[in-house]
């Protein structure tokens, strides 16, 4: 049997890879949102002619990216206070999905006081959120991929993917292989998101150092926050 | 699969098969009502809300408090009577009656496993702790010695089984007595519908072992709700269902392990 950190490397290797394929796609999908708003027009409908982009990153990114899209900036669009453009995949087809954006209604998805929304506005950079419990949203616990849409230098929308948490700890069974040591793969706050034991549940806090020896983090460039990490409990 | 029963365990009441309807089935792969009331009726077998040898009401009474047309149930019931589940008897009189016992299987364990993921699961099993341990701290401070006894009785019929399908209703009917001793028609029928989907997933090879374990638990959980004590009756259930939640997690993650091996 290979030793533990050896795989831990590797496994950190290929979840970094698959989350920087994620954020690649995010930026083809940012700079073709930039493209559209520098166009002619204020109205959101310009956002219609991203579907085919979405469409390529979900249909591209084989289960990890469950919905895809952009949300702008309150008073981008002259003809929508806020606006969220984003579409899923539902038996196989991209639909897209609609948000209830009246702030009176009790549904109220306020994605403007979001973090995967928040975060990339303010660092300027690529961020990694969640796990979390996407109430009004996907209604599911998800992890989102988020990154600035820039307009000459100014971030006024953020092109965000949902991740799904089963492929991201299928990906991480895969390459791990084996359950002799309790292994979790944790987030920079501690939470974890997948695990090949049943002492580590997804979602709640890893208890115990998130960082030293048995400790590898799980390499993605460019990230403003820090990175999660794979923890063995030997 | 179905041994020989005959139809003299008396009827079905409408109380167990409303029981039954409250069974939910999403997050199955179930296309129709037909094919939603057939996992229902097989559910409440399998948890021993419908016993071998008990008559099935009239079909336009079970239509009507299963909430499907007589055709629906027809479908439903030639389904389970293929399964040999149920069986027919002609006549004056005549009908169905529950004729088998759902047999616990473990490539049916884990075809489950691989279909929850393992979040969901987590959630189940939070849920199942949750409801248990409420019951258990109301059913402390509100049972009498009639609930306490019935409790006991059905702890000795579990510590009494020895085959997995006895094991696995006899852990269901335990659990759902909870609510029954917490006085509690909404905790009672919360933990029906827990255990229609939890315990499909529970008593397969890698649980036989714990069985005394289950019965030593039990037997403290049992003893804090004589007692009348409301934190020990609790703590004792919740430790109880995220023990055997944690056999469940382990168990899919060792499936989906191997299963990707295979793809390596």
């Amino acid at each position: 049997m290979k030793p533990i950190d050896e795989v831990l490397q590797s496994t950190a290797r290929a979840l970094g890879q698959s989350l920087e394929r994620v954020f690649a796609d995010l930026a083809v999908l940012a700079g073709a949102t930039t493209d559209i708003l520098a166009a002619p027009g204020t109205s959101r409908t310009k956002l219609e002619s991203l579907r085919p982009v979405v469409e390529d990153i979900v249909t591209g990114q084989a289960g990890l990216v469950d919905s895809a899209g952009v949300s702008v900036t309150p008073g981008l669009f002259a003809d929508a206070g806020a606006w969220h453009q984003w579409w899923s995949l539902v038996g196989g087809k991209l639909v897209f999905i609609p948000h209830n954006l009246n702030p009176a209604s009790i549904n109220y998805y306020d994605y403007t006081e979001m973090t995967w929304y928040e975060r990339p506005l303010a660092s300027g950079q690529p961020e990694l959120i969640g796990p979390y419990i996407d109430f009004g949203g996907a209604d599911m616990k998800i992890v989102t991929a988020s990154r600035p849409v820039l307009q000459d230098t100014r971030a006024v929308a953020v092109a965000g993917a949902d991740l799904s948490m089963e492929s991201i700890e299928r990906t991480f069974l895969l390459n791990l292989g084996r359950r002799d040591e309790h292994v979790a793969l944790i987030t920079e706050t501690g939470k974890v998101v997948a695990s090949n034991s049943a002492r580590f549940a997804p979602g709640t806090r890893f208890e115990g150092p998130r960082s030293g020896p048995g400790s590898v983090p799980v390499p993605v460039a460019d990230l403003a926050s820090p990175r999660w990490h794979l923890v063995a409990d030997r | 699969m179905a041994t020989e029963v005959r139809d003299d365990g008396g009827s079905v009441s409408l109380r167990a098969l409303e029981m039954a309807a409250q069974v939910r089935t999403h997050g199955q792969d179930v296309t129709g009502r037909a094919e939603q009331v057939t996992l229902q009726l097989e559910s409440a077998i399998g948890m021993g809300l419908l016993n071998p040898g008990e008559r099935l009401p009239p079909e336009s009474v079970m239509a009507e408090h299963l909430g499907v047309s007589p055709l629906t149930l027809r479908q439903s019931l030639a389904v389970l009577r293929s399964k040999g589940l149920l069986g027919t008897r002609r006549g004056r009189g005549g009908g169905s009656y529950v004729a088998g016992v759902l047999p616990v299987r473990e490539a049916e364990i884990a075809q489950q496993l691989r279909r929850h993921k393992s979040d969901d699961l987590r959630d189940l099993i939070d849920l199942a702790a949750a409801t248990a341990g409420s019951a258990a701290r109301l059913a402390s401070k509100r049972s009498d010695e009639q609930d306490v006894r019935r409790l006991r009785k059905l702890a000795q019929r579990f510590a009494a089984s020895t085959e997995p399908h006895m094991l696995r209703q006899a852990d269901a009917r335990l659990h759902i007595g909870l609510g029954v001793a917490a006085q509690s028609r909404r905790l009672t029928a919360l933990l029906i519908q827990i255990h229609a989907e939890l315990s499909p997933l529970t008593w397969g090879q890698a649980w036989l072992d714990g069985q005394p374990t289950a019965v030593e638990e039990h037997g403290a959980l049992l003893d804090a709700i004589e007692q009348g004590d409301p934190a020990a009756a609790e703590n004792t259930a919740i430790a109880h269902f995220e023990r055997e939640g944690a056999l469940i997690i382990n168990q899919r993650l060792a499936i989906l392990t191997s299963d990707l091996a295979d793809q390596r």
